[in-house]
């Protein structure tokens, strides 16, 4: 992805947080040395992501809204991409493990209904998977409610969890990104 | 293609066992000698012995002992497929019945049966929980043969996205039964809680296997406070029975065949019809469809406000108290 096409992106994807003030975000982490900035409020999420070596190639990176309506194939796309590919050098700081290498082609899991995400089988009990985890198909992920329907979400590949894409109790809409998955490559 | 092999299901009741209930309530006033039971069923003397013994622990009324012969001193309550299987001749629950006198909980049963390829209509049954589940991880107090704990598996040809539905319709049929077979017209709290004088009597876990485009298998659990006679301390103020809200003994038998039936017709409908004639009914008796001052909790918050009505899907719209509606799609919905 293009600068350019990102900037078109920021325009037309976030009209409560314009291009004015990511510069100055972008402008606050070079001076600080920041690589990361990440923000969220209500149903904006948005990522930004500075290569370190090249401090004027900033990468800037929207994330789909997290709720998006009734668009599931939009909800899809933008969120796989993962890591932006930065303009200059890659970056040479450890990267979290879970984290996917550019262009890596993830799995996704999708909700099948607009419902309430939950992490755990219980308010008090752990989460069924964690990013980093290994899950198997089959294996249960989470569970979307909606009028007391519970719908247990199974992974459909083996692999690695990478990402969560929603937080426990939010708001899910049909077809929404729940988690991608990095599958185990066939021996 | 959906597995057909019938998975190992531990506990699941003998259908000697069954027979020998069977033998037993059709023929109330006779004595049957140990003997005569033991060689009818196809088990050994001590075998009928130590099953008189496990029927009288859940309330079965058998009079005599291993030598004198047995004789039942009215048709037990106790819900094996034998007993039950003739109300519910001609609908879809007659066929596949899975009885236990001790489970887990019989929506983990349903589920287990869904993944082994179990067809639409199957009925799992237990007399008493040792795990009964409700939402959000919540126990479910299943008492020894005084209540209903019954799930049923459905594979319902639509989008899961209208699965929902079938959680109402659930309510409806539990709250319908009731009304035939005591007269009582009980309130339906959304989604489905079925309440009798605002304490609940009634309690729904519907659990689904779907993908976003299939939906594989719906497990309705359905479980009824009948004849419970006090509730447990911790949740006295917030549950009742049919026997304590009514003062009358209910035949477990017959009001679930009846759930069941009406389970059956509304569902039917809703495949039909769509969700309306659901929607309507469920407006015409719950209290809670419109103009409720009610408290919702979600897992990320709580607000009162006052009930308008259900969306076209089922969900509740709730009128916040600063007038914006709002629609709730999970969550506890609580008088206010």
């Amino acid at each position: 992805m293009t600068a350019r096409k990102k900037t078109e992106e920021a325009k037309t994807g976030a009209a409560s947080f314009d291009l004015e003030q990511l510069e100055r975000v972008l402008e606050f982490m070079a001076q600080h040395g920041l690589e990361e900035f990440e923000y969220r409020h209500g149903d904006l999420h948005i990522r930004l992501r500075r290569a370190m070596a090249n401090s004027n190639a900033s990468a800037v990176r929207f994330a789909a809204p997290e709720i998006v309506v009734a668009q599931p194939s939009l909800a899809a796309a933008p969120v796989v991409s993962g890591a932006v590919p930065a303009a200059g050098p890659a970056p040479e700081s450890p990267a979290a493990p879970a984290e996917p290498s550019p262009g890596e082609e993830l799995h996704l899991i999708k909700s099948p209904i607009v419902g309430t995400f939950y992490e755990s089988p219980a308010p008090d009990a752990e989460p069924f998977v964690r990013v980093g985890d290994h899950v198997e198909p089959g294996q249960v992920l989470c569970i979307i409610e909606a009028m007391k329907l519970m719908n247990e979400i199974e992974s459909d590949v083996a692999g690695e969890i990478i990402r969560v894409h929603v937080e426990n109790g939010q708001p899910v809409e049909y077809g929404q990104p729940l988690f991608s998955i990095r599958p185990t490559r066939k021996k | 293609m959906p597995r057909s092999t019938r998975p190992s299901l531990p506990g699941l009741t003998d259908r000697r066992l069954d027979a020998l209930l069977a033998l037993l309530s059709e023929n109330p006033m006779v004595v049957l000698s140990g003997a005569r039971i033991a060689r009818e069923i196809g088990v050994s003397r001590s075998t009928v012995w130590r099953w008189i013994e496990k029927l009288r622990a859940v309330g079965v009324r058998v009079r005599g002992h291993i030598g004198s012969g047995y004789r039942i001193e009215r048709v037990p309550d106790v819900l094996v497929p034998r007993l039950l299987r003739p109300l519910l001749r001609g609908t879809i629950f007659e066929k596949r019945i899975y009885h236990f006198f001790k489970v887990g909980s019989t929506n983990d049963v349903a589920l287990t049966l869904g993944h082994a390829g179990e067809p639409h209509g199957a009925l799992v049954i237990a007399e008493e929980q040792t795990a009964g589940r409700g939402r959000a991880g919540r126990k479910w107090i299943s008492e020894k043969s005084l209540g209903i704990h019954a799930t049923v598996l459905l594979r319902p040809p639509i989008p899961p996205a209208q699965a929902p539905l079938i959680t109402l319709l659930a309510g409806l049929a539990v709250r319908e039964a009731i009304a035939e077979q005591t007269g009582l017209a009980a309130d339906i709290r959304w989604p489905n809680d079925v309440l009798l004088g605002g304490r609940k009597l009634c309690g729904i876990l519907t659990e689904m296997h779907a993908e976003p485009d299939r939906t594989h298998f719906v497990v309705v659990g359905i479980g009824v406070n009948v004849n419970q006679t006090t509730m447990p301390e911790e949740i006295a103020a917030l549950a009742t029975s049919l026997r304590m809200a009514s003062g009358r003994w209910t035949s477990r038998l017959e009001l679930l065949a009846k759930l069941l039936i009406w389970l059956e017709r509304y569902y039917n409908r809703f495949l039909a019809e769509g969700p309306q004639p659901i929607l309507d009914r469920f407006a015409a008796v719950s209290s809670y469809a419109q103009g409720k001052r009610v408290r919702i909790v979600t897992a990320s918050e709580s607000f009162t406000g006052t009930t308008a009505g259900l969306e076209p899907n089922g969900v509740l719209r709730v009128q916040r108290d600063d007038g914006r509606i709002e629609t709730v799609l999970a969550g506890d919905v609580m008088e206010a």
